[in-house]
């Protein structure tokens, strides 16, 4: 699949100090993109660069083949959505979402069809005629969202759209948003803190942190093999040892090296005595690892549990199970079991 | 009603009166033949209307004070607006030095400010009057931009005009389609402020031009040593222009956005 979007070799800087390195990347055309990173990492920089809305930029942005690098926003065919929602206080969701076909002067005909037809997809019809104050933060930023659908761009950014919402109208949009991405086939760009949120919609994850992208891949991809430490600690709640930790443990690994043990891949091994298992520590062909150690502490999460497992022979390990209620107590003594596929090395230091 | 607000409503009641009782006295001394011993004038009468309106010093005063009134309006409106947005929009860091500029007209004494006034500008071979609109438009900043200030920080007017920009906008058209409209409020009030801080200006107007042009307050201050019959009347003409001002600028400005509900 083609890029829609290129970006090469951007370079912001404000104030003597360079906010985004060297960095290059392309955003595929119908796929949802998620920009993840920790607040200061860049994220919202590369978009206002992409919207048009960052002058002072180095380097190269295409979008359909064309350098979009010196255009103005309105010339770029680009939507945005914004953290806070920024519709017009002295206009009404309809005149709103209708805002930009005006400024195109397409005909009034025309003009109400498709604003109609994007209240419907967005579930605001019966709002048509309420001002933006009348409304609930969740439809507010739906509003937006058909405002800037109704122009259906080549590209849509996103930039934090739900940060402002609660949990569970948060859950919502993200599910609709990607829903509409789908049915009307538009490449997004989502920019967000929210790990999960990134993980549940996105097609392809750029991870970025200090003006760099750390990684760039499918939610499996960055999920299952974090490239580097920052995104192993940033991704999850991973268990990152050294190979000399869990040559301790009875890993056969590279000492010099780092690993990376997602905690949902360990099971504890209720059937057997701790001195049964420590005969196959040290197999080195052994598939299953068998690690003796005790509970020391287990904290509900709802629909799991998570465990401090204190190892015998030294290192805690994060242990996450779901919450089947059999589970061991806290104090008890037992096994926990690590398939030796599991141990990721990391890339990068 | 609660005791604090028996209190509140008594005490707002008290400053309400304390400042309308010398307008309503102005009021009635304006109508009033004599008015001496009596607690309400002993005959009323129209003359001092009469003599006033077709007092040409009277049409010449007025029309002084609304040119130099309305001229700082405009100038107001053309400088400072775009640059309070600008500031509040686009580079709050400069509201700090914006804060020193806003000070420095209270901080300079009137007689101090137009004497430099009149020792660098005086001689210059350029309208007076100029000089004098640009020195009560400077002025009227502390109060233009406090109106328009409190309004910005009300929403996130610079998400409004990116988003405008987005949707196809130029910038000039952003501003005036969308930013306009959801600081009318703002606008008003700000526009208010500087009209009557032009039309009612009298140290350096008086000083500045010499006596040469005479506004409304300098034509008031002349009248009140001849006649206070006719004084009172010009008082209550002041009051009166201004609240047609008022109502003016209102309509000017539209009804108010529904944000603002």
């Amino acid at each position: 699949m083609d890029d829609l979007l290129t970006v090469e070799q951007l370079n912001i800087g404000f104030n003597q100090t360079q906010v985004i390195k060297d960095m290059n990347f392309g955003v595929k055309k119908g796929q949802l993109t998620s920009f993840l990173g920790p607040s200061g990492s860049g994220k919202t920089t590369v978009l206002r660069a992409i919207a048009g809305l960052n002058k002072h930029i180095k380097g190269h942005i295409r979008l359909a083949g064309h350098d979009i690098t010196s255009l103005p926003p309105n010339q770029r065919n680009i939507g945005m959505i914004f953290q806070s929602y920024a519709l017009f206080p002295n206009l009404t969701v309809a005149d709103n979402v209708a805002y930009g076909l005006r400024v195109q002067r397409r005909p009034k005909a025309e003009i109400i069809k498709r604003v109609d037809h994007m209240l419907e997809l967005t579930d605001m019809m019966a709002k048509k005629d309420a001002y933006p104050d009348e409304l609930s933060g969740g439809q507010k930023q739906r509003v937006a969202l058909a405002r800037s659908m109704v122009l259906e761009p080549q590209l849509l950014l996103l930039d934090e759209p739900l940060s402002a919402l609660d949990a569970k109208i948060r859950v919502e949009l993200r599910d609709q948003i990607r829903r509409f991405q789908q049915e009307l086939g538009i490449t997004m760009i989502f920019v967000t803190h929210d790990q999960a949120e990134a993980m549940a919609i996105s097609d392809d994850i750029l991870i970025m942190n200090d003006g760099k992208i750390q990684q760039q891949g499918s939610a499996t991809d960055i999920y299952e093999r974090p490239r580097n430490l920052f995104i192993a600690k940033f991704i999850g709640n991973n268990n990152i040892l050294d190979g000399t930790t869990l040559r301790s443990l009875g890993c056969v690994v590279n000492e010099q090296r780092q690993y990376v043990i997602r905690p949902e891949l360990f099971t504890f091994d209720n059937s057997q005595q701790v001195s049964l298992a420590q005969d196959n520590r040290h197999s080195a062909n052994a598939e299953v690892i068998s690690i003796p150690g005790v509970v020391e502490s287990a904290s509900l999460l709802g629909d799991r549990l998570e465990f401090t497992f204190a190892t015998t022979s030294g290192p805690r390990l994060k242990v996450k199970q779901l919450n089947t209620r059999e589970h061991p107590e806290v104090a008890a003594h037992v096994n926990v079991l690590l398939r030796r596929d599991a141990v990721t090395p990391l890339v990068e230091a | 009603m609660t005791t604090e607000r028996k209190w509140s409503v008594g005490i707002l009641t008290m400053i309400a009166g304390l400042l309308l009782l010398p307008i309503l006295a102005t009021l009635i001394y304006s109508f009033a033949t004599n008015w001496v011993k009596t607690i309400l004038p002993a005959s009323w009468t129209l003359k001092w209307y009469g003599q006033l309106v077709t007092n040409s010093d009277f049409l010449t005063a007025t029309i002084n004070s609304l040119i130099v009134g309305a001229a700082a309006v405009v100038v107001a409106m053309v400088i400072f607006l775009p640059v309070i947005f600008y500031i509040n929009v686009f580079d709050e860091r400069l509201k700090a030095k914006v804060r020193y500029l806003m000070v420095m007209p209270y901080a300079v004494p009137g007689i101090v400010l137009v004497t430099g006034l009149v020792q660098i500008y005086g001689n210059l071979p350029i309208p007076k009057l100029i000089f004098l609109i640009l020195i009560i438009t400077a002025l009227s900043f502390p109060a233009f931009y406090q109106s328009l200030d409190n309004v910005f920080m009300s929403r996130d007017f610079r998400g409004m005009f990116e988003q405008a920009r987005m949707l196809g906008e130029r910038p000039v058209s952003a501003f005036v389609h969308v930013i306009l409209p959801n600081i009318k409020t703002g606008v008003f009030v700000a526009m208010l402020l500087t009209f009557t801080t032009g039309f009612s200006e009298y140290v350096i107007t008086n000083i500045f031009l010499n006596g040469d042009y005479e506004t409304f307050k300098i034509y008031m201050y002349r009248l009140m040593k001849a006649n206070g019959n006719a004084n009172s009347v010009l008082t209550v003409c002041y009051f009166g222009l201004l609240i047609l001002v008022a109502i003016i600028l209102m309509k000017l400005s539209g009804k108010d956005v529904k944000a603002g509900k």
